[in-house]
């Protein structure tokens, strides 16, 4: 690792032509009702929780930074992530949290805690979870988000859920595990306390394990003819209780049908007890156990929440966005909706007990997991004060719902879908469509979407897709070898919004910022016989699927361009009090290989954005955005109202994901994960000189 | 990381054809030679985790998932869809020298020996090299 003095020091020069855009007066609109949900995260200049606060806005209240300063903004320190694991990964998924004067997060493959002077950037403590074979079985172990926080009895501590499945609770201060804290741990190297494997809590009530003739090996974790289960998120701590989330492996990558469902968990944060477990595949006589036939809740998993969760303290509601069931693109085994695959649920965080749901897809196989932490605001709608939570999707769409009750704050509509033509699956016959707010992305692909700079390039892009089969959204996959004669589906969006750009939200206007990037999947779909890997050590379950994905297909646009019109990603502000649509403004500037194809010289394009999910965060003053990681190193800051761009500054690598701001002995700053082809995962701070 | 570029064939004479090895056995065998360097592969993999592992894990290109898709088309057709349609975000950004690279780790991945030459960056002559099945 290396470590960087409190120096700082000037950003790099920008190039020409984008080092001053107009400062526009950040006057901001003032008429938005102002009825702040509590921001018990970000009160006093913290980010108690990687959203921010328990709501995820990722908003801070700080106002330091304004649109007339950011262009001074100087590089306080770079803390590397290099060498936290075997390998030097260009991933950048944790979001830092700021409490007591320190801030926490994650880093490598190993998810080892760290702890980072907020001034300097010079790590204070770390904590190394012993490796064990678990580690080895997966698929998402770079793929960490961060930590939670809580104080016991004044105590700051600080919880992590690591890739092979192990909750740890660490001193805040020393980051030496918990005293009197959760379950022995049997393993080498495993502390003998401060630790709980949350596998035999997982799996002690699941009929495959309870018929598995074979004793719990720690190390190995479930058997692989069973499942596999791992996280990537980290828990998120309501009123005195631990939830905790998961993470299966990626269901494109899978070929057998048998998987460990992903329930979710709650421990008590002062003993580590395990208090209780929401079955995300309701068992006999629970709620949505019809709504799988084929018998398939016994044996069939995933239904993951492998997304972080939010929040509402003051309701005692915790939110768990979740995955589809096991596997992706083709679901013919698990007939049914599939609750709660693909839902938003609202659990008690005491109990556990589901208080309300909604399936944003009914028995989906077209991985529109829900792939951000749901965001809660308080609004006025319709003259009426509601308490509402929002989970924008892959789909483009943002369902908006009371948070207490689930109510849909605007009709959400059930709307017929195209059906599979798939050997053996069988589709909901209709899908939940909302009718505000509008759609953010397109969504499904026509001639009308089809790139249109030249004739020419037209007319190439529509003898491409004479290869496909177009459709609207929710367009089913159809498998290789189709009598059409067609190479593949198309489906789009593929992922509006997405892991790599959570959605921001302004608690005092009611406002939120969705990160969106266009484009469709085409994934080929095989026989699974044909590619299951049956001594993978990441190959799990018994049965082999009919149909399992081959690759991710190979749909493309006329001469290296994208196939649709621009703009390729944008950050669309909503007011969420109306529904409305507020603004739209590209994310970065046309990419250098657009601008220079040979293809369109002479051509006059507007901007088109990169094609990259932008990261956001939202602070009293601004909209903070950075390119996200296809995008040029530059963070810039956007009038709140308009969408404006109002100030850039040089990154040392590209934005991944978010970023965090906080306040420290009275400066405000501002930390971006940053990583690239030249850089691991590594976190940029900022401040004013 | 990249996304197979798969041309249109009927999907069972595809499955027939690998699973008989016929695709194999009517190829040349250079790829079995060793058409890469062994650093190469290194330099690859670390690319991957760079560049590609954002998004990918190598379960998607390796064992069934390659063969099926690769086997009887060319090195060069592999080089050409990474550095066409890869890394998603900025397709085309990483150099030609990383893409050659990236196609050697993969090759390693898939039981592929590396030989005393590094792979060329060359499309028209990755072109004359086929991929024919690895040994099992």
């Amino acid at each position: 690792m290396i470590l960087h003095s409190s120096k700082t020091w000037p950003l790099g020069p920008l190039p020409r032509g984008q080092w001053r855009w107009v400062i526009l007066a950040a006057v901001l609109a003032t008429g938005m009702t102002s009825m702040a949900i509590a921001q018990d995260g970000v009160d006093d200049g913290e980010w108690r929780y990687i959203g921010g606060d328990a709501a995820h806005t990722r908003y801070s209240p700080l106002d330091e930074i304004t649109a007339d300063n950011f262009e001074d903004l100087e590089l306080a320190w770079l803390w590397r992530g290099d060498n936290y694991g075997p390998n030097a990964l260009g991933v950048s998924r944790s979001t830092p949290i700021y409490v007591d004067g320190v801030l926490y997060t994650v880093a490598g493959e190993r998810r080892t805690v760290v702890a980072i002077d907020p001034a300097t950037g010079e790590t204070l403590w770390t904590y190394r979870e012993p490796h064990t074979t678990r580690v080895d079985r997966g698929m998402r172990n770079g793929y960490g988000k961060g930590v939670a926080y809580e104080e016991i009895d004044g105590r700051g501590v600080i919880y992590v859920i690591t890739p092979a499945f192990f909750l740890h609770a660490l001193d805040a201060k020393t980051g030496l595990p918990l005293e009197n804290w959760g379950t022995s741990v049997s393993l080498p190297g495993f502390p003998r306390t401060g630790v709980v494997d949350l596998l035999p809590d997982l799996i002690a009530d699941w009929g495959p394990w309870q018929s598995w003739d074979g004793v719990y090996d720690a190390d190995f974790g479930i058997p692989r003819e069973l499942g596999h289960i791992t996280s990537s998120s980290p828990p998120i701590v309501v009123d005195g209780v631990v939830v905790v989330g998961n993470s299966a492996e990626q269901g494109y990558n899978q070929t057998r049908i048998e998987n460990v469902p992903g329930d979710i968990m709650g421990y008590d944060a002062r003993t580590g007890e395990h208090k209780w477990k929401f079955h995300v595949i309701p068992r006999p006589g629970e709620f949505g156990h019809d709504t799988w036939e084929n018998d398939a809740w016994e044996w069939t998993g995933d239904v993951s929440s492998w997304a972080p969760l939010s929040a509402d303290p003051a309701q005692g509601l915790v939110y768990v966005p979740t995955n589809p069931p096991t596997i992706d693109f083709f679901g013919g085994f698990r007939p049914g909706d599939g609750l709660f695959g693909t839902s938003v649920i609202a659990l008690d965080v005491q109990t556990g007990e589901r208080v309300w749901h909604f399936q944003t897809v009914h028995h989906d196989i077209w991985n529109f997991d829900n792939p951000t932490a749901p965001v809660a605001l308080d609004v006025t709608v319709d003259g009426e004060p509601r308490q509402i939570v929002v989970q924008t999707t892959k789909q483009g769409w943002a369902y908006t719902f009371d948070r207490v009750t689930g109510e849909p704050i605007w009709p959400i509509e059930e709307r017929p879908v195209p059906q599979s033509e798939v050997p053996g699956e069988r589709l909901s016959p209709t899908q939940p469509m909302p009718t505000r707010p509008a759609a953010f992305e397109m969504q499904g692909l026509t001639e009308d979407d089809l790139i249109d700079f030249t004739p020419e390039l037209r007319s190439e892009a529509l003898e491409i897709i004479q290869n496909y089969r177009l459709g609207p959204i929710f367009n089913p996959p159809i498998e290789r070898g189709h009598p059409s004669g067609l190479r593949s589906f198309v489906s789009c969006p593929s992922g509006a919004s997405n892991i790599f750009g959570p959605t921001s939200a302004d608690p005092e206007s009611g406002v939120l910022y969705v990160s969106t990037q266009r484009g469709c999947r085409s994934e080929n779909i095989v026989p699974g016989a044909a590619i299951d890997e049956p001594d993978d050590i990441k190959t799990t379950g018994r049965t082999i699927a009919d149909y399992a994905v081959l690759n991710r297909g190979d749909f493309r646009g006329p001469q290296g361009l994208p196939i649709f019109k621009p703009p390729y990603s944008r950050i669309v502000a909503i007011d969420m009090n109306t529904g409305e649509h507020l603004w739209a403004v590209p994310n970065g500037d046309t990419p250098e290989r657009i601008r220079n194809h040979p293809a369109l010289q002479g051509i006059a394009l507007s901007n088109t954005g990169v094609q990259s999910h932008p990261i956001t965060m939202v602070t009293k003053t601004l909209v903070v955005t950075a390119e996200g990681r296809g995008g040029t190193p530059r963070l810039h800051a956007l009038d709140k109202r308009t969408g404006e761009r109002v100030g850039t500054v040089a990154l040392p690598e590209s934005g991944q994901y978010g970023m965090m701001g906080y306040l420290h002995n009275d400066q405000q700053y501002i930390v971006v994960q940053v990583a690239g082809a030249d850089l691991a995962g590594s976190l940029a701070a900022l401040r004013l000189p | 990381m990249m996304a197979g570029r798969v041309p249109w064939i009927p999907g069972v004479l595809v499955v027939v054809a690998v699973a008989s090895g016929v695709v194999g056995a009517q190829s040349g065998g250079a790829v079995l030679d060793g058409v890469f360097l062994s650093a190469q592969a290194d330099r690859g993999e670390r690319t991957f985790d760079r560049s590609c592992l954002s998004c990918h894990d190598t379960t998607e290109f390796a064992g069934g998932r390659f063969r099926l898709s690769w086997v009887g088309r060319t090195v060069g057709d592999l080089f050409d869809t990474i550095s066409t349609l890869m890394p998603e975000e900025d397709p085309g950004s990483l150099s030609p020298a990383e893409y050659a690279s990236l196609v050697a780790f993969l090759l390693r991945l898939n039981g592929y020996p590396s030989g005393e030459t590094a792979l060329q960056t060359d499309l028209r002559s990755l072109q004359q090299l086929p991929i024919v099945e690895a040994p099992r």
